[in-house]
C-alpha cells in the first residue's frame, strides 16, 4: 500500500500523533525512582493500559472495512496471513511509536539513561497480540460492537486485572508498571510469563482469523492455548504482586562517612547527582550529634540487609525527599502493625519520622506536606504541639535526647503509643 | 394488535430489538450484583471507576448496533415513519432500563427503603451520559462509528479524569458522587444536545449522504 493511501484511509495513522502526545503526558505523571532505567521503562509500560485499546480498535476498524467490502471473503492470490499482516501493520506501528515514545519520554523525564530493552520487547509483543485480537473482533463482530469493545477490553485486561486480589494474573499481561525499586531488577519469570502468554494469544488469534492453516490446526491451536496459559501461569505463580528480584549486590558502590558505610547503586552515584553529597552531610550531622544510627546505610533491598543496616529507598533526587526517605527508613512500620487485629494508629511512627527529618535539617514545607495533620492536631503527640516538642527534644542534653528516642522507638516496635511524649 | 405487531416485525428484526431487550434486562440484572458497586482507580491520574459504569455501557452499544443496521437509503423513502420508530425504540429501552433497574434496586434495598441506592443512580446517570455522547457522535459520523464515543469517554475518565484527592474532574462527571448536582446538569445538557441534534438531522441523512 502506498504511503499516501495509508495516510488517507488508516485510522491508526491518524491516531499516532494524538496517542503519542497523550502517552507522554501520562508518563510525566507516573511515579518511579529517578535515574533508574528499569523503573522508568516499567513506568512507561503503564501507558499500555489505555493506548493498546487504540491499537486493537484500529485493527478492528481495518478488519471491518475488509469484511464489509467483501474483500476478506473474496479469493486472493495473497495468503490470508499476508493480508492480515499487511492490514494490522499500521496498528502495530501505532503501538510501537507510542511505546517507544513513552519509554524515551520516561527515560528523559526521569533522567534514567538507557531503558530496559527486555520489557520493551515484551510490551511490543503484547501490542502485536492485541492488534490481532482486534482484527479478529473486526472480522467476527459488527463494527458498532467491535470498536467500543476493543477500545475497552485491553483497558480491562491491563488495568482492572492488576486490581484483582489474584496477584499472579497481572504478570500475564506484559505490562510491568509495579516494577521496580532501585535495589531491584525486573523478574525474569514475570517477563517469561508475559512473553509466553502474548505469543499464545498471537498464535490462537491467527488461527481464529483463518490466517494459519495447518494440518490438525484446530487441535494444535487449542493445545497451544491450554499449554501456553499453563506455562505462563506457572512462571507468574511465584512472582507475587511486584515483578522484581533483588539486584546483584556486587554492583553497589560503597564508601565510609563518619564510621558509617554508605552503599549506593551506580545510577545514584554519578558526579552530578545529589544523593551521595546529601547523605554524607546527613550522616556527618547525625553522628556529630551522637544519635544512634545504623553502621551501614545501603540501597540494597531491605530483605537482604542485616539488622544494623538502614535500607534506603530513594525515589526523588531533591535533598528534602532524600531526608524524608531516610526518616522513613529510621522509623519503619513495625511488623506487628501488619496483623489483621492490630489497632496501632501509627502516630508515634509519624512523630519519630518528623523528628528525624527535623534533626537532619529538613525543610518546614516538606514537614508540612508529609505531616501536616500531626502539626494541626497536638492531641496526636500527647497534647504537645509537635514543633514545640521537636524544639524541646533538640535542645535537651544528648543523653536525654537518646533516651527519648529509644523509648519511643521501643514502644513503636511493640505497636504501642506512649501516653507522654515529653523528654524525661 | 396482531396486525400492528406484524407491521413492525421486519423493523424489530432489522434493528435487533431482541438484542436490545436482552441488553436492557441483562444490564438491569447485573446492576443487582453487589460487585457492580466495586470502585477501582486504575490510573494515578484517573477517576475511580465503578463496575456499574461499564454495565451501563451495554445498552448504548446495543442501541448503536441496532440503529446502525438497516438500509438508510431505502428507509429514507419508506412509507412508514422509521424515524419515529427509532425514537420510540430508544426511549422505551431507556425507560425499560430505568424501570427494571429501579425495581431491582428497590428489591435489593428492601421495599420499605426510602431510596433506590447509589449504584443504580450512578448507572442511570452514566447511561444517560453515554446516550448523549452516542447521539452527538451520530450527528458527525453516523450510527456505525458513534458507539465508540461513549467508550472513549469512559476510557478518558478512567485514565485522566482525576482532579484532586477526593473527587473526579468536572468533565469526568460520571465519576462524581451521585449527590453532585452539576454532574446531573451536565448529563441533562449533553442528552438534550444529542436529542436536539438527532431531531435536527434524522438518523439516515448522514448515511444516505455518505452513500
Amino acid at each position: 500500500m502506498r504511503l499516501r493511501t495509508l495516510l488517507r484511509i488508516s485510522p491508526a495513522v491518524w491516531l499516532t500523533l494524538p496517542t503519542l502526545i497523550l502517552s507522554i503526558l501520562y508518563v510525566t505523571k507516573a511515579t518511579y525512582p529517578t535515574n533508574y532505567g528499569v523503573a522508568a521503562t516499567a513506568g512507561a509500560t503503564s501507558s499500555m493500559a489505555f493506548l493498546v485499546g487504540f491499537v486493537a480498535m484500529t485493527a478492528a476498524w481495518e478488519a471491518a472495512r475488509l469484511r464489509r467490502g467483501g474483500m476478506w471473503a473474496a479469493p486472493h492470490t495473497r495468503s490470508r496471513l499476508e493480508i492480515t499482516i499487511t492490514a494490522v501493520t499500521p496498528s502495530i506501528l501505532l503501538g510501537a511509536v507510542f511505546l517507544l515514545g513513552t519509554v524515551a519520554a520516561a527515560s528523559l523525564y526521569g533522567q534514567a539513561g538507557l531503558p530496559e530493552i527486555r520489557m520493551v520487547v515484551v510490551g511490543f509483543i503484547a501490542i502485536c497480540a492485541w492488534s490481532l485480537v482486534g482484527f479478529l473482533a473486526g472480522l467476527r463482530l459488527p463494527m458498532s460492537v467491535a470498536l467500543p469493545s476493543m477500545l475497552l477490553a485491553p483497558f480491562l485486561w491491563f488495568a482492572f486485572v492488576p486490581a484483582l486480589p489474584v496477584e499472579w494474573l497481572r504478570q500475564l499481561s506484559g505490562m510491568y508498571r509495579d516494577c521496580c525499586r532501585i535495589g531491584a531488577d525486573i523478574s525474569p519469570a514475570a517477563l517469561l510469563a508475559g512473553l509466553i502468554m502474548n505469543v499464545t494469544i498471537i498464535v490462537v488469534a491467527l488461527y481464529a482469523i483463518g490466517a494459519l492453516r495447518m494440518r490438525w490446526s484446530r487441535i494444535v491451536a487449542t493445545a497451544m492455548l491450554v499449554v501456553g496459559v499453563m506455562i505462563s501461569s506457572a512462571f507468574a505463580w511465584n512472582v507475587g504482586p511486584i515483578p522484581e528480584v533483588a539486584r546483584d549486590r556486587s554492583a553497589l558502590k560503597c564508601g565510609t562517612v563518619s564510621e558509617v558505610e554508605l552503599c549506593l547503586w551506580p545510577e545514584h552515584d554519578g558526579s552530578l547527582q545529589v544523593f551521595r553529597p546529601t547523605l554524607n552531610k546527613v550522616i556527618a550531622a547525625l553522628a556529630r550529634d551522637g544519635l544512634p544510627i545504623p553502621g551501614r546505610w545501603s540501597e540494597e533491598l531491605a530483605g537482604s540487609s542485616s539488622a544494623d543496616t538502614l535500607g534506603l529507598d530513594l525515589w526523588k533526587s531533591d535533598p528534602d525527599s532524600i531526608r524524608w526517605s531516610i526518616a522513613q527508613g529510621l522509623a519503619p512500620w513495625p511488623a506487628c502493625s501488619e496483623a489483621s487485629d492490630s489497632a496501632f494508629s501509627g502516630s508515634s511512627i509519624d512523630v519519630l519520622r518528623g523528628w528525624w527529618f527535623t534533626a537532619m535539617g529538613g525543610s518546614e514545607a516538606m514537614l508540612q506536606e508529609n505531616l501536616g495533620w500531626l502539626i494541626a492536631e497536638p492531641s496526636a503527640s500527647g497534647g504537645i504541639p509537635i514543633k514545640d516538642l521537636y524544639s524541646t527534644v533538640g535542645s535537651a542534653p544528648v543523653t536525654s535526647r537518646i533516651a527519648w528516642l529509644e523509648r519511643l522507638t521501643s514502644l513503636a516496635a511493640k505497636c504501642q503509643s506512649p501516653d507522654d511524649y515529653s523528654v524525661q | 394488535m396482531t396486525t400492528a405487531f406484524n407491521n413492525v416485525s421486519l423493523y424489530r428484526k432489522v434493528r435487533r430489538v431482541n438484542l436490545i431487550t436482552l441488553s436492557v434486562v441483562g444490564s438491569a440484572l447485573l446492576l443487582q450484583v453487589p460487585a457492580s458497586a466495586i470502585s477501582i482507580r486504575v490510573s494515578p491520574i484517573g477517576a475511580p471507576l465503578m463496575i456499574a459504569l461499564f454495565i451501563a455501557l451495554g445498552l448504548p452499544s446495543a442501541l448503536g448496533f441496532g440503529l446502525s443496521s438497516g438500509l438508510p437509503a431505502q428507509e429514507s423513502v419508506a412509507a412508514r415513519h422509521i424515524r419515529r420508530y427509532d425514537a420510540v425504540l430508544v426511549a422505551s429501552s431507556v425507560f425499560g432500563f430505568l424501570a427494571l433497574g429501579a425495581v431491582g434496586a428497590q428489591v435489593s434495598a428492601g421495599f420499605n427503603a426510602a431510596d433506590v441506592g447509589d449504584t443504580y443512580l450512578i448507572a442511570t446517570r452514566a447511561l444517560m451520559t453515554y446516550l448523549g455522547w452516542l447521539l452527538v457522535a451520530r450527528f458527525f459520523v453516523g450510527w456505525r462509528a458513534a458507539s465508540v464515543a461513549p467508550a472513549l469517554y469512559l476510557l478518558a475518565v478512567g485514565v485522566f479524569g482525576f482532579a484532586d484527592e477526593t473527587v473526579a474532574a468536572g468533565w469526568a462527571w460520571i465519576g462524581l458522587p451521585v449527590t453532585n448536582e452539576w454532574a446531573w446538569s451536565y448529563t441533562w445538557i449533553l442528552l438534550g444536545l444529542g436529542t436536539a441534534l438527532w431531531a435536527f438531522r434524522p438518523n439516515w441523512s448522514v448515511e444516505v449522504a455518505a452513500v
